[in-house]
């Protein structure tokens, strides 16, 4: 439910606009100039706005489609990010929204055509690679879980399906896969489902699906041919994580068909100092802001002990079910694949300027 | 935070206040009761000076802001009360939104401070002396989602402000309480404070820098967290001879502890304020 839609005077007029806001009929509607005179104040506080985001639709302007950084790889060519749309419906403690963001509105970027337009230029400039170029979506929002109302994977898979040489990756926790059900699997497009333990997902992905129903929207959609990618990312250290992870593991990779995955991919909890200062204000209460952390560098990860602990057993739980080229590990502590700084600087987002977001660091095959 | 004393009569009434004190401000308060009313009198100045006067009495104490009070409007029918969703300077015509998340059932809408009243209404906006003034001063002491503004409709183009006097001030606010009192509920719901857990730790014969005082306080808030209370006592870091030893034992026993998932409460609520440990000394 929302209360309040703000909408950008620009796209008033805008079908989605119209479409999106005619899901809520009861909320306050409110015109204002740009996205930026509610969303994202400094003096903003992300934790009071959660208890009830308001609705921003508005116009992308400037750069829509990012170059991740430049070791990121999981079975792809170049890599690019673009975000429809800031925040989530779930409210995952984990997330580096809450440190990168002070406003927990929904911000949806209705001008869908601009960003494909630069997709498609970006894979215009690929077509002669030997890899296709690789998009993902789902870094600043989850791709799927507000699909019913911003239809936002109905268009850009269909759309997709005319970019032959680029890849549509679905970030996701959500169960809203109706859209990619309705239609044949499309050979370009992987749906890539964060996993965590039933335990941690309860503890920590509040408001997210139950893992069990992950898994369960993973096998519909695997058994329809659509590709498939796993997630396990942030591993979270715990008492029982060899027995939670454990379990996780033997669930998912028995119900789903091993071979047909495209990649797992694994990572420690790590956050840009900036952000985990903000989040640990946020939650002062939190165990996760507390526990085996290292945060004597720009980046507070695990400290190497725990990290290389956690993501070694946990990698090769992995490789007891899937073949080494499809796993991925990304490692704060490995001096080649440092993640990218730039994410730690200040952002304006009243002018439209974004960092590379967190989730996409750097990758490492085990 | 209200202007004129009609203005605050039924919640005055509603909540038994007495007024403790007069001057510089009128205050109404009752024991044991966390709501209080202060009269700040008409116009930017006395609403901004009245704000900085209560943040100030009040150090860092965690509190919520509501301005009630009337405003003109063009169409809008007298006695409709309306929340503000932004407030705009009445000379400069900027407009500062306000972010909106505890639920109200009414109507919203602009507000435009002006400096004297006036008969000549914006066209999407109600007009007032006070309200830009008080969101400006109260978000310096709370996050903006805590400033909130309810107003109830005076006077429009068929209903001038020249027929107004206090007794039907009072009457036309009397009219909203209940849906006012709602509103405040669900804003005072924002923020929910979580009571202090405190680790007893007879450390004052150790000196100790203030960085490492800081040091021991992070700590001691990791331990809570982690719920280590007790395991933290067991330690006997009173024996350690220096401070420096403190926390070294400290730490590594803190760095080394595994959360234990499922024993501990869920969290989906707000906490606005820090768990703080007490280091005695």
């Amino acid at each position: 439910m929302v209360d309040v839609i703000y909408i950008e005077k620009e796209v008033v007029d805008h079908p989605r606009t119209i479409a999106i806001a005619d899901r809520y009929p009861k909320a306050k509607r409110i015109v204002i100039e740009r996205y930026g005179e509610i969303f994202n104040s400094h003096t903003q506080n992300f934790r009071i706005q959660k208890n009830n985001p308001s609705l921003i639709l508005a116009a992308k302007k400037n750069k829509k489609v990012m170059p991740t950084p430049s070791q990121y790889e999981t079975g792809g060519g170049a890599h690019y990010y673009f975000s429809h749309m800031l925040n989530c419906v779930y409210d995952c403690r984990y997330c580096f929204l809450q440190g990168m963001l002070r406003s927990a509105n929904y911000l949806v970027f209705v001008n869908y055509e601009d960003f494909l337009d630069e997709i498609r230029e970006l894979a215009k400039a690929h077509q002669h690679d030997d890899k296709p170029a690789w998009f993902f979506s789902g870094y600043d929002c989850d791709s799927l879980a507000y699909e019913p109302v911003t239809n936002f994977a109905d268009y850009f898979v269909e759309q997709f399906s005319s970019i032959p040489n680029a890849v549509l990756e679905l970030r996701t926790k959500s169960t809203q896969i109706r859209s990619l059900l309705k239609r044949p699997a499309q050979d370009n497009v992987v749906v890539a489902y964060s996993l965590s333990p039933e335990r941690v997902a309860q503890e920590l992905e509040i408001g997210a699906p139950s893992m069990a129903k992950r898994i369960d929207a993973l096998a519909k959609l695997q058994q329809q041919g659509w590709r498939i990618g796993l997630r396990f990312d942030p591993v979270i250290w715990h008492q029982d994580y060899l027995n939670d992870y454990q379990q996780m593991i033997d669930l998912v990779f028995k119900t789903l068909d091993s071979e047909r995955i495209d990649s797992v991919t694994l990572g420690g909890f790590r956050l840009p100092k900036g952000f985990y200062k903000t989040m640990r204000k946020l939650h002062p209460e939190h165990w996760l802001f507390s526990a085996g952390l290292d945060d004597k560098s720009a980046m507070v990860t695990y400290t190497q002990a725990i990290e290389t602990e956690v993501l070694e057993n946990v990698g090769q739980m992995c490789e007891a079910y899937v073949s080494a080229d499809k796993l991925f590990a990304y490692s704060s502590f490995d001096d080649d694949l440092q993640f990218d700084q730039q994410v730690d600087q200040k952002i304006d987002l009243q002018v439209d300027q974004k960092n590379s977001p967190v989730g996409i660091q750097t990758g490492a095959k085990i | 935070m209200v202007a004129l004393n009609c203005e605050a009569k039924p919640w005055v009434d509603f909540y038994g206040l007495k007024k403790s004190i007069d001057r510089p401000f009128g205050v109404y308060t009752k024991p044991g009761l966390d709501v209080e009313i202060v009269i700040t009198g008409i116009g930017a100045p006395c609403m901004a000076t009245a704000v900085g006067w209560v943040a100030g009495r009040s150090g860092s104490v965690k509190r919520v802001w509501l301005n009630l009070g009337i405003a003109g409007h063009l169409d809008k029918s007298v006695g409709e009360a309306i929340r503000v969703y932004s407030y705009i300077d009445g000379i400069d015509l900027r407009q500062h939104y306000s972010p909106l998340v505890a639920k109200w059932a009414g109507d919203s809408d602009a507000l435009m401070s002006v400096n004297a009243p006036t008969s000549n209404y914006p066209d999407a906006a109600m007009v007032d002396m006070e309200g830009l003034s008080f969101y400006r001063s109260a978000s310096m002491f709370s996050s903006p989602e805590l400033v909130e503004s309810i107003k109830v409709i005076s006077d429009n183009q068929e209903n001038n402000v020249e027929g107004l006097n206090a007794s039907k001030i009072t009457q036309l606010m009397e009219s909203q309480l209940a849906m006012v009192n709602r509103f405040s509920d669900n804003l005072l719901a924002l923020v929910q404070l979580s009571a202090s857990a405190v680790i007893d730790m007879p450390l004052a014969s150790l000196r100790r820098t203030h960085s490492q005082q800081q040091q021991l306080n992070r700590l001691l808030e990791r331990a809570i967290a982690l719920e280590l209370e007790q395991a933290v006592t067991e330690l006997e870091l009173h024996k350690e001879s220096k401070f420096d030893a403190v926390l070294t034992k400290f730490s590594a026993f803190i760095d080394a502890a595994a959360p234990s998932i499922g024993r501990l409460p869920k969290d989906d609520s707000i906490s606005s304020t820090a768990l703080r440990g007490k280091s005695h000394g």
